[in-house]
């Protein structure tokens, strides 16, 4: 355990110098602030009959949403720059002289850019509120924690399957591959998600298949960011809740296995 | 009692044959160095005894401990030919951060650090960070790493590469030291002519296999480990 927060602390001093990170940060806080001057100006012009509470809440929903998109970008982009780099610096044959087993690197450095991604959500959408809730006196709804809770999970995810990625692919490639999937993913999660898997039978195609088989055996990172953006806008959803986290825990505790049995194995 | 026992180590890349049944047994107190010319398979075998790569016949046992179990690095220190780290640690930081690694309480780190840099004369540079040093700067960096913990067994490649004849001196003295306090040396190095005087006994391998393993004494008798070894190796 000592190890992995080493590695944590490790990535923390890493990733926090990241320019993408940086960037990514203060254009949401620039979107953030502009659209709260928007709003400001809306207020005493426009909307002031028209109930700033709700315009607000709109606000910040739409915000929310874009910082959760941002994370996934994020997700995608540290993992892979860190573990990247980290490889071709020679670093990682470094540590792994050290007394540290592999894993232990790999859960520090997953944990780590979770913590770092957690950090930008709560930060940029705390911002996003205190904004919005001077402006538009709209009150604090604890759906707003919950969908933070519920994206971090899908957060994690998406970092385990960078993770695979990385092992194998260089920056750019795996970047793109780890985008390319997050789009796969949802995609297919989105389509199955109210269907049953009897559907792929039924008219089958090759992209169809390989889109169950994502479904099925990747964490359903698409239908937990659903799961959050129902609780964020107050929507009702179909799904068996107690399937899909057994789905989550059990696929995301199977990618990290054979993370940890391929990582073994893999000549540094 | 051998500190490192490698049994019958076979790798090969594709079609390429890296190592080719090497055996090797190296007791504890002694300074080993294992001789090649590039390509020999040298850096192979450390990467297998560290466990960077793995062989694909052959088990390395460290200080009792199977080289992939992570308690057997416990007892090893291990210096790479080019030493890097993360840019943004400051030399001291690095030391630190080894110190950790290695179980150390904050007042042992403390010490071990001091003991370090003034070892390798680089306590002037102590908050300096990486991405701002020399190459023998970083190479000294990297040598003060291998004495932060207690260690039984210390790896080190090419250890005189980069460094100006006051370092090539610090290192060997550094050597010297270790083994006088009972500790294991294995040195990869091109530089025989240093390996003469600080080795008791070397491996010779060649395009992947062991052609020699003895004391350098039995060498010396009749002539240079320079010219034995050159023997050696065209003889193949």
């Amino acid at each position: 355990m000592k190890n992995i927060l080493l590695i944590i602390s490790n990535t923390f001093q890493k990733e926090i110098r990241s320019k993408t990170l940086i960037f990514l940060s203060l254009m949401t806080l620039g979107v953030i602030v502009g659209l709260n001057t928007l709003l400001n100006f809306l207020g005493e012009k426009v909307l002031s009959d028209l109930g700033m509470g709700q315009a607000g809440g709109l606000a910040i929903s739409g915000v929310t949403l874009m910082i959760g998109m941002w994370c996934y970008f994020l997700c995608s982009f540290l993992i892979v720059d860190t573990i990247r780099s980290d490889f071709e610096k020679g670093v990682t044959s470094l540590l792994m002289t050290l007394p540290i087993k592999r894993f232990e690197y790999l859960m520090g450095r997953v944990l780590g850019i979770w913590c770092i991604v957690a950090c930008f959500y709560f930060v940029t959408s705390s911002v996003a509120f205190y904004l919005f809730n001077s402006t538009t006196k709209m009150s604090f709804s604890i759906s707003l924690l919950g969908a933070f809770a519920i994206n971090l999970l899908s957060y994690l995810a998406m970092i385990a399957i960078g993770l695979l990625i990385s092992l194998y692919f260089k920056k750019l490639t795996g970047l793109a591959i780890c985008m390319v999937c997050s789009f796969f993913i949802h995609s297919s999660n989105t389509y199955f998600m109210s269907k049953p898997i009897s559907d792929v039978f039924s008219d089958f195609e090759i992209m169809k298949f390989i889109g169950a088989s994502f479904h099925q055996l990747l964490p359903r990172i698409g239908v937990v960011s659903t799961v959050a953006k129902a609780i964020l806008l107050d929507t009702e959803l179909q799904i068996n809740y107690l399937m899909e986290s057994f789905h989550y825990i059990a696929s995301l505790t199977f990618l990290l296995l054979i993370i940890r049995f391929l990582f073994k194995r893999k000549n540094l | 009692m051998s500190v490192l026992v490698a049994n019958n180590i076979m790798k090969s890349y594709g079609d390429s044959l890296a190592l080719n049944g090497v055996s090797l047994s190296i007791s504890d107190n002694m300074v080993f160095g294992l001789l090649g010319a590039n390509g020999a398979g040298k850096t192979t075998f450390i990467k297998i005894v560290l466990d960077l790569v793995k062989a694909d016949e052959g088990t390395v046992s460290l200080c009792g401990h199977d080289s992939t179990d992570s308690q057997a690095r416990l007892s090893i220190a291990y210096m790479p030919e080019k030493f890097s780290f993360f840019t943004y640690y400051t030399v001291r930081g690095v030391l630190d951060f080894y110190g950790k690694m290695r179980n150390l309480s904050k007042a042992e780190r403390l010490s071990q650090i001091d003991f370090a840099l003034k070892k390798f004369s680089i306590n002037g540079i102590a908050d300096k960070k990486i991405n701002t040093l020399s190459k023998g700067q970083l190479q000294r960096t990297g040598l003060a790493s291998t004495l932060i913990g207690d260690q039984q067994v210390y790896i080190l490649d090419e250890p005189f590469s980069g460094l100006d004849p006051i370092g090539i001196k610090d290192v060997k003295d550094l050597i010297l030291d270790l083994k006088a306090s009972g500790k294991t040396v294995f040195i990869n190095s091109h530089i025989l002519s240093e390996m003469e005087k600080i080795c008791d006994t070397v491996g010779i391998i060649d395009r992947g296999e062991l052609l020699y393993n003895g004391s350098v004494t039995d060498i010396t008798k009749k002539e240079t480990l320079e010219s034995f070894f050159y023997k050696k190796v065209k003889k193949q």
